[in-house]
């Protein structure tokens, strides 16, 4: 056996290996192989991985794959559907406005709740704060529809992150969804159980971000407003992500 | 590949939708193969194309003829076939439970039931393994051993250097090797070694 190391050989066998002509060994490497069943076991492997690769057959395309194939080209290319990196960059911008948006509007919302004498409890302790809103809001109308808006916006939100229009992105939601449509298959049950803690989930954030926002105004911060909106910025932001 | 007339390509460059229209003509069944072969199916090859020649209308002035033409559309083809990849997984991963709500559906079988029986059982395992590859070395893969480029024409198209496409073969190699004996499938060929020397 040649002096050449089996791992030096086998990285060269490989390489030589894919060529599709007939491989040419350097003598060094043709005595290794002479000498070593490992390598010569290693080098027809490969070969054999390679040329069975070569060999997978692709299906052949649909009969009708070019059809109407320039004419839908030419529309892109007018509609120019590929946003550029500017573009994407904005999409995303505006995606972060609309959560700060939202942040200061729920701001408002728990100023408003949090402001009048018969509201919730005395105590500063954030759980039975937490636990009294969690009461107090729960069926609440105004709190599910913030959860519907918010929920809307991040249809939009992740709409623009995928380059899609919103309601493209909608029509992804499953049909079998509505309710009274029948007895759901398993799989849409299960989606329906995924949406439903999505929704608990959210409920949890909306919910946490109010009691922060009473809690820092019974702390009496002179700017609440902005520190409600970054709080619920940052949340939703974590959420999202 | 060979490379349509210098004169189609110059005219355009130069704005002439009639000509971008031979250059789509003349490239897309191989460029609809290549898409075909990172993406897995006919109908998202073919939108991937779609992007891949939009790309290539948006740019084509930018292209310069040091190197040959079809190498920096395979070069937007991988580009975009990747990126097709990448936001699938993107849009289908389990980020938050909000994303799954919108896409529910994960990615089922790239390669339909239909396509699969016309291969051999060893051809399925082989693009099952490859589909598991890391990225590049799937581009290098596809590119070195499928598409039958050389080491140089691959690394024209990934925009890489040799010793890179010389490299990622390599683990590719070892990394399929690994991942088809750890499904238990050996390939073994029958082939003398003498004689082969």
């Amino acid at each position: 056996m040649s002096p050449l190391h089996c791992n030096t050989v086998r990285e060269a066998l490989w390489e030589r290996a894919a060529s599709a002509g007939p491989e040419s060994l350097t003598p060094a490497l043709a005595n290794h192989l002479t000498g070593c069943a490992q390598c010569q076991a290693e080098r027809r492997a490969v070969r054999e991985l390679i040329q069975t690769s070569r060999l997978i057959p692709d299906p052949l395309p649909p009969g009708n794959v070019w059809d109407g194939f320039e004419d839908e080209l030419e529309r892109r290319l007018h509609a120019g559907v590929e946003p550029t990196r500017w573009q994407r960059w904005s999409q995303r911008a505006l995606g972060l406005a609309a959560v700060l948006v939202l942040g200061f509007a729920l701001g408002a919302l728990a100023m408003r709740a949090g402001a009048g004498p018969d509201r919730v409890t005395t105590t500063v302790d954030r759980a039975e704060l937490l636990a009294a809103l969690q009461t107090e809001l729960a069926n609440d109308a105004r709190l599910e529809s913030y959860l519907d808006d918010i929920e809307g916006l991040l249809v939009a939100y992740q709409a623009a992150r995928h380059g899609d229009a919103v309601d493209t992105f909608r029509q992804s939601l499953p049909v079998g969804m509505v309710a009274g449509a029948g007895v759901p298959s398993e799989a849409a049950r299960q989606r329906l159980e995924v949406q439903r803690e999505a929704r608990e989930q959210l409920r949890t954030v909306v919910l946490g971000m109010l009691t922060s926002e009473i809690e820092a105004e019974r702390r009496g911060f002179g700017y609440l407003e902005r520190r409600v909106a970054e709080i619920a910025g940052q949340r939703l932001l974590y959420f999202i992500h | 590949m060979a490379d349509i007339a210098p004169d189609v390509l110059s005219r355009a460059q130069a704005g002439d939708r009639t000509a971008f229209n031979e250059v789509v003509r003349f490239y897309r069944q191989d460029l609809l193969r290549v898409t075909y072969r990172f993406v897995g199916n006919y109908e998202d090859a073919r939108d991937v194309l779609q992007q891949v020649f939009v790309k290539v209308y948006q740019n084509i002035d930018r292209w310069e003829p040091r190197a040959p033409f079809w190498s920096w559309l395979y070069r937007i083809a991988v580009n975009e076939s990747l990126g097709w990849k990448k936001r699938q997984q993107r849009r289908y991963e389990v980020v938050s439970p909000l994303e799954e709500m919108q896409y529910p559906d994960a990615p089922s079988e790239e390669i339909s039931p239909l396509d699969r029986a016309t291969m051999s059982e060893a051809g399925q395992r082989i693009l099952d393994a490859i589909e598991q590859l890391p990225q590049m070395q799937r581009a290098t893969f596809v590119l070195r051993y499928r598409e039958e480029l050389s080491v140089k024409e691959t690394a024209a198209a990934l925009g890489c250097a040799e010793g890179t496409v010389k490299a990622n073969g390599y683990h590719a190699i070892r990394r399929l090797r690994q991942i088809l004996r750890q499904a238990g499938v050996e390939i073994e060929s029958d082939e003398d070694e003498s004689s082969a020397l």
